[in-house]
């Protein structure tokens, strides 16, 4: 499922709660590939976006996307919520677009002369919400406060939002004209960040072979949302070591004081990184440790995590986007400069 | 042939452009009443030269005549006079020419100034008029250099060569930095790495002799087993380092064992280093709980692995 180093069994013993921890995820490995295995019945590549999605499930975190138009990004989201019983809802972010058409609304009957509330498209378990930089800060903050408080409130009532709850939210890279892009301080809300990308040639093959046969393909559910909410009891057990924290400790800081690590890099950073990268860098990590049958988070588990959360929280310096530097570049150069435990 | 293109563009695009400004600078845009042109400039002694006076007008003159003027030591030569009309029709209208030209020849090597020149003609209302162009200046050499008497034409100035010359070897230079760069990215064949010795000792020496020298912890002192652990893993870091010449601080033990596998390096010594610092990474990321006996196996293990020696585990604990 993932290109995960395994770490052979020790010749010691192993603490009993690191080793019931491992047995316990082992065995939620065919429940996972069972999701894999029934969304990839109907989608193509992607591989990489479908992984982050089911760990940003794990997490009860919320990603967004970056990709150009027709990568199955609805796709994946739509297929994974039929793959894990969930709802699923989709919102096509627009200039014109109010909070009330995402959160709801209190519509007055007169004929009963009361109102009744109707809930938004936010209630469902996953939403995907389509080209948010599209809509005015005013709808994304609706948005955004939805996902941070699980609940919204509409008139008097507060409505708490289903469990497992994610959003997927995507910015097209292209068409950036009359966008509102995402203030810095919203983009840290999610939880990671994610760069989806054409696919293979073999891949693309494969797309039209599927798509142009005429043959539809319905998906069913391989497991059930009780079954996602008891993973992410089990993922949040996963055991994090000291030295973890401390490396994870070391990249974070050193978004902040490169200077501290021995980077020549803090000419290129404004803001490093805020203390959420630091918890998401654990928790996604430990979603990565779990859905590799392991108890415990390894170094391994940082690397391939730490990418995605910390993208999009590096404001860049004016320096750096004229030398062309991103942030991908900064980040993988604290990677290769911070001391592995 | 494409990666080479690639690396000698900057070049080529200077050189391009450097040569579309000169052309266009040699775009006379423009009318003129008249022009006196020489050909060629630089003559070799005893070779006639040609002066040619072109007169162009917007109004239609008629008998242009020219008096060519001789100066000390240039004379025409007799019956060279040629007279002919050049008519050019274009979007801006028909431009008419007259062009008149004679012969001259020299008596004596030297520069010569030749006009100016008086231009008479009948305009269109059958009025004389008159108008007077400047001279022109002509080399005889004695014996000119074959590359200054050649194919140099009356409208060439006298930096064309240095310039043709300029270009080839832009052109050049644009090449030789391109197949450069183009070496100079090559991924080298993996040699043998340079093993770094301290002294007389080989790498598998001194981390051997380190690990011997760590104080062996008490089982129960989570925390010292931990920092035996990572002192461990350090120097079968630094051992690898030295003996293979790889960076493995900021790598992890899978990115290691990754790096080995393609480098083809997985020998029975490399296989027992990365299992003993797989046991280090459990106990320092997985709570591992090793036995006093796992923990001084560490020193039997190390000398079995980096020096191929057996040694006895003498118990014992700090």
């Amino acid at each position: 499922m993932t290109n995960t180093p395994q770490m052979p069994p020790p010749s010691s013993a192993v603490s009993e709660e690191i080793e019931a921890l491992g047995r316990e995820c082992e065995s939620y490995q065919p429940v996972i590939q069972s999701v894999f295995d029934e969304v990839k019945r109907i989608l193509v590549g992607q591989d990489d976006m479908l992984l982050k999605l089911i760990i940003g499930l794990l997490c009860r975190g919320h990603i967004l996307l970056e990709g150009v138009p027709g990568l199955a990004k609805t796709l994946t989201i739509k297929s994974l919520a039929v793959a894990i019983g969930a709802q699923f809802s989709r919102v096509q972010f627009t200039p014109d677009l109010l909070p009330a058409d995402i959160v709801g609304t209190r519509i007055y009957n007169p004929q009963t002369t009361d109102f009744s509330t109707r809930l938004g498209p936010v209630f469902a378990n996953l939403v995907l919400a389509d080209e948010i930089n599209r809509a005015p800060a005013k709808v994304q903050s609706a948005l955004l406060e939805a996902m941070q408080e699980k609940q919204v409130t509409i008139g008097d009532e507060t409505f708490k939002l289903p469990d497992p709850f994610l959003v997927m939210a995507t910015q097209n890279p292209i068409e950036t004209e009359g966008t509102y892009p995402l203030p810095e301080a919203q983009l840290d809300r999610f939880m990671m960040k994610v760069k989806v990308t054409y696919p293979w040639r073999n891949e693309e093959n494969l797309i039209i072979d599927r798509i142009t046969s005429g043959k539809s393909i319905e998906l069913e559910p391989a497991i059930t949302t009780e079954k996602v909410l008891e993973m992410q009891r089990v993922v949040d057990r996963i055991y994090v070591d000291e030295n973890i924290k401390k490396y994870v400790l070391d990249i974070v800081f050193a978004t902040r004081q490169p200077k501290e690590f021995g980077l020549d890099i803090d000419y290129l950073i404004e803001y490093g990184a805020s203390p959420r990268a630091s918890i998401y860098i654990i928790m996604t990590s430990k979603a990565f440790a779990f859905l590799n049958g392991r108890g415990f988070v390894t170094p391994d588990d940082v690397k391939a995590m730490a990418m995605d959360v910390l993208r999009h929280r590096i404001l860049l310096t004016y320096e750096a986007e004229a030398e062309e530097v991103t942030s991908e570049d900064v980040v993988q150069k604290i990677m290769s400069t911070i001391y592995v435990p | 042939m494409i990666r080479s293109l690639n690396h000698i563009k900057p070049a080529l695009y200077a050189v391009i452009a450097f040569a579309f400004i000169l052309l266009t600078a040699f775009i006379v845009d423009g009318e003129t009443t008249g022009e006196v042109d020489v050909n060629p400039r630089l003559v070799r002694l005893g070779v006639p030269f040609t002066v040619t006076v072109e007169i162009e007008s917007d109004e239609n003159i008629q008998n242009p005549r020219v008096d060519f003027p001789e100066p000390d030591g240039v004379h025409l030569s007799r019956g060279s006079s040629m007279q002919g009309v050049n008519i050019t029709r274009g979007s801006g209208g028909t431009e008419v020419s007259h062009v008149i030209s004679r012969e001259y020849t020299a008596d004596e090597p030297g520069q010569y100034e030749i006009g100016p020149f008086r231009v008479t003609y009948f305009n269109s209302e059958g009025e004389t008029e008159e108008i007077e162009l400047e001279p022109v200046i002509v080399e005889i050499f004695e014996d000119a250099p074959r590359e200054a008497s050649t194919i140099i034409q009356g409208t060439m100035p006298w930096w064309w060569p240095y310039l043709i010359t300029a270009i080839c070897l832009a052109i050049l230079a644009g090449l030789v930095a391109g197949w450069y760069a183009l070496k100079r990215r090559r991924i080298p064949d993996e040699a043998a790495p340079a093993v770094i010795h301290i002294g007389s000792r080989s790498p598998e020496q001194i981390a051997y002799e380190a690990i011997s020298k760590l104080e062996i912890p008490d089982p129960e002192d989570e925390e010292a087993v931990k920092e035996y652990y990572d002192a461990v893993d350090d120097i079968l870091r630094v051992y690898l380092t030295r003996r293979y010449n790889m960076p493995t601080r900021d790598a992890t033990l899978w990115e290691i064992r990754q790096e080995f596998t393609r480098r083809k390096r997985l020998d029975s010594r490399v296989k027992g280093v990365f299992e003993m610092m797989n046991d280090c990474d459990w106990v320092k990321f997985a709570k591992m709980e090793p036995s006093s006996k796992d923990i001084r196996n560490v020193k039997v293990r190390a000398a079995d692995v980096l020096v191929g020696q057996k040694v006895e585990d003498t118990g014992g604990v700090a």
